[in-house]
């Protein structure tokens, strides 16, 4: 047993933090707000260039080979600065997808996606909603016929939708000709749990570095802030108001790790382990930005001040990827089923 | 006790209830956060006061129908009931005009008020500073006497509505040797003096819905001191135990918002039902919102009979606030998946209003004095705990 990260896997966080963190400022993301929809294909070229976006794709197709165990800390960065930028999408959800087909096809695929030849997205499998369409190649989805298929963008027909975090471009998509059969509908169940698991995942590991960045926010702001002479981070109420959000964060973010570990792993409860990290990570971002507004004052209420960047991603990572309804359901179903284990020895087993 | 309306009430109800089905204009109006939306706003006002209903409370002669706080709130249900548009002058109408009601001189009372009901002169609230925000005490923008003239310098901010608005109320510091809460004043101000500026601040909906108020040398006529000269920390207590205790937020909005939310999940019920702690929160929704109800008439009918509101008030302020959030997040766990969507597919009408209203709830733990400052009020003041 070691629930720990390697030596290494903390240094490529760290290195990866520095370059978010310079890279993607909140006045990055605030131009690209103000650019009505359109992606920042810089920030996606730079990605590219620094291996981010092909990491997780095996070293023989060009990639650097990271799994999910490796990858969760690079994901939790990416939320920190609420990159809006499919990053962890494609590292996530689409490759692992692909990585889980047999054939040239998505072998294909994969080798374009290192190369920067073109973008891929999915189809969110809940909504059939898509996330940056417009600057995709292709679009992963089911078909009617449940087979997963590959759909050009070209020629589809693409409906952008306006979220309340502008930052989110997502599209209504209906493709123009049948996509292309990656995979016939006999797997279509471990597919599209698999698919669901994956973007779950995404979502929840971002939600850890979002609720952190929020407290960091708060944190500095409450001891800058004076009010009655001292500085507000000294009342008792403001100091509470954040140590409830830490309490909340230390305690989602195992549940998280422990979600990655088996989805390498194939454990055969990793989609509980997923659900289980989704439902804590979330409401620990939302604790993050109720609290941390709260404890801004009406700062926080205005739109110049950046807090209100991450509030809003935290309810798109919330609903997206399996609301907490659908992964309450998925875990209570099993906890009530009569062969699930519990008790102190079930946690690992 | 009698929990029954008289006749009278009943018949007042009947009245609002026509007039409103007359009179709400079928389309929703725009944001009174933006200048198209405010000019609108402020026509409903005209036409609510043609219907002399700009403010029933009021004497008749202010233009109002000298009811009693029951029927104002028998107003406020029918009011919400309608989906009638927001009150753009609420800081005027509920909070400025009590005060006056107790603090004004005549001629101030015929001056402000019925100009107050026409929607003529729409009022902002100048207590914040940037130094001074739970903090009141440390208001430091000046307004110093010169003959018969108030010279206000300094600066207020996030004075709700005032991008717009035509004048501004607030504290300010007429004795400039003074400290805390000695040597304020509660004035006036037109905010189209010379000298004031007004910076518009956008909220995390992008509108601007507050701003921030210079003044450089601006004079005011010293007739807009309300109260005594010095007096202002008790004139403003009095408008603040308004705000929290009763006027600023009736238990009609709320009790709409709860029906809505009863409504949204009995239509998404399949789906709700994933999540237990839904239906709990709805039912807690429709619990707390019908206790804010039965409080108010409570606190109504003591001020009717001749009692004061007190310290209590702040136990109004926070539960509001803290209902109407949780209501909100509840109605967006409903929507699920697509709860972060504002337009571009069928159905997000409806989530666009969640969603709205779901912002604006997160300032309500902020605004008339934060609920950790209620908290402390609460305990110290109405339980007696040690500072
Ligand atoms: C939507 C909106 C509309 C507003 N409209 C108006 C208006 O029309 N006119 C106007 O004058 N003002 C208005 N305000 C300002 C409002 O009154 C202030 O935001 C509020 O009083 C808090 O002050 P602050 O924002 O400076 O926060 P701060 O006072 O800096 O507080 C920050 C945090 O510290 C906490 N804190 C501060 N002191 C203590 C303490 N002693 N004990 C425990 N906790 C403490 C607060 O609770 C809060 O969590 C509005 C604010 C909002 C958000």
């Amino acid at each position: 047993m070691d629930f720990t990260f390697t030596e290494e896997q903390l240094l490529l966080r760290d290195s990866t933090r520095n370059l978010l963190t310079t890279e993607v400022t909140p006045s990055r993301l605030r131009k690209q707000w103000e650019s009505h929809g359109i992606a920042d294909a810089d920030l996606w070229n730079k990605m590219l260039d620094l291996g981010i976006i092909s990491s997780t794709i095996p070293e023989e197709l060009g990639g650097s080979g990271l799994n999910s165990v490796d990858f969760v800390l690079l994901a939790e960065e990416c939320g920190y600065v609420a990159l809006a930028e499919p990053v962890v999408y494609t590292a996530l959800v689409v490759v692992p997808l692909l990585c889980e087909l047999e054939g040239d096809f998505p072998r294909e695929l994969l080798s374009g996606l290192v190369k920067g030849d073109y973008r891929i997205s999915v189809a969110c499998p809940f909504t059939g909603l898509v996330e940056d369409a417009d600057t995709s190649a292709f679009v992963l989805k089911f078909n009617s016929n449940k087979d997963l298929v590959a759909c050009s963008v070209t020629g589809a027909e693409l409906s952008p939708i306006r979220s309340i975090d502008p930052g989110r471009r997502v599209f209504g998509f209906k493709e123009c000709e049948p996509g292309k059969v990656l995979m016939e509908n006999e797997r279509f169940e471990c597919l599209h749990e698999l698919l669901i698991n994956l973007m779950a995942f995404a979502n929840a590991a971002q939600s850890l570095g979002l609720s952190q960045r929020m407290l960091d926010l708060a944190v500095s702001y409450t001891k800058d802030r004076y009010q009655f002479r001292k500085p507000i981070g000294s009342f008792q109420a403001v100091k509470h108001l954040l140590a409830n959000v830490a309490i909340k964060l230390e305690f989602a973010k195992p549940s998280v790790y422990r979600a990655a570990h088996s989805l390498l792993q194939y454990a055969p409860k990793r989609s509980l382990h997923v659900s289980h990290a989704k439902i804590a990570a979330c409401e620990a971002a939302s604790l993050a930005a109720k609290n941390s507004l709260q404890a801004h004052g009406a700062m926080g209420y205005t739109w110049e001040y950046d807090l209100h960047i991450f509030i809003k991603r935290s309810l798109v990572l919330s609903s997206t990827g399996g609301d907490l309804g659908f992964h309450k359901a998925r875990l209570l179903d099993s906890l009530f089923s009569n062969d699930f284990q519990l008790g102190p020895t079930a946690t690992f087993s | 006790m009698d929990l029954s309306f008289s006749k009278a009430e009943l018949e007042f109800r009947k009245e609002i209830r026509s007039w409103l089905r007359e009179n709400v204009p079928e389309e929703q109006l725009e944001s009174f956060d933006t200048q198209v939306g405010f000019q609108q706003h402020r026509d409903w006002e005209k036409t609510l006061h043609a219907g002399n209903w700009g403010m029933v409370t009021w004497p008749k002669e202010y233009g109002g129908r000298g009811c009693s706080l029951i029927e104002w709130l028998i107003f406020e249900e029918e009011y919400y009931r309608a989906k009638a548009p927001l009150r753009v002058n609420q800081n005027g109408l509920f909070l400025l005009g009590p005060t006056l009601m107790e603090f004004g001189s005549k001629e101030q009372k015929e001056r402000f008020l019925p100009k107050m009901a026409l929607g003529e002169e729409i009022w902002a609230q100048g207590w914040s500073e940037p130094n001074a925000g739970s903090d009141m005490a440390a208001i430091r923008t000046k307004a110093i006497r010169k003959g018969e003239k108030y010279v206000v310098t300094g600066q207020k901010i996030w004075s709700t509505r005032a991008v717009w608005a035509d004048w501004i109320f607030g504290m300010f510091r007429t004795d400039p040797q003074s400290e805390r809460h000695h040597g304020l004043s509660f004035i006036l101000v037109p905010l189209h003096s010379k000298g004031v500026t007004i910076r518009p601040i956008a909220q995390l909906n992008g509108l601007t819905g507050f701003a921030e108020v210079f003044f450089d040398e601006v004079e005011v006529p010293a007739d807009c001191l309300l109260g005594e000269e010095g007096d202002g920390w008790k004139v403003a207590m009095a408008t603040a135990g308004f705000e929290r205790g009763l006027m600023l937020r009736s238990p009609a909005r709320f009790q709409e918002t709860a029906r809505r939310l009863v409504d949204l999940y009995k239509k998404n019920k399949q789906q709700a039902d994933n999540d237990p702690s839904i239906r709990e929160a709805v039912l807690r929704a429709y619990l707390d919102a019908e206790s804010y109800c039965l409080l108010t008439y409570q606190t109504a009918s003591r001020l009717v009979n001749g009692g004061h509101i007190g310290p209590e008030s702040s136990t109004n302020k926070v539960f509001w606030s803290e209902l109407d959030q949780s209501m909100h997040s509840t109605a967006l766990s409903i929507i699920g998946a697509r709860a972060d969507l504002m337009s571009g597919i069928t159905g997000t009408e409806l989530t666009a209003d969640w969603l709205e209203g779901w912002l604006f709830a997160q300032s309500g733990p902020i605004y008339a004095g934060t609920n950790e400052v209620q908290r402390n009020i609460i305990s110290e003041r109405m339980l007696g705990m040690p500072r």
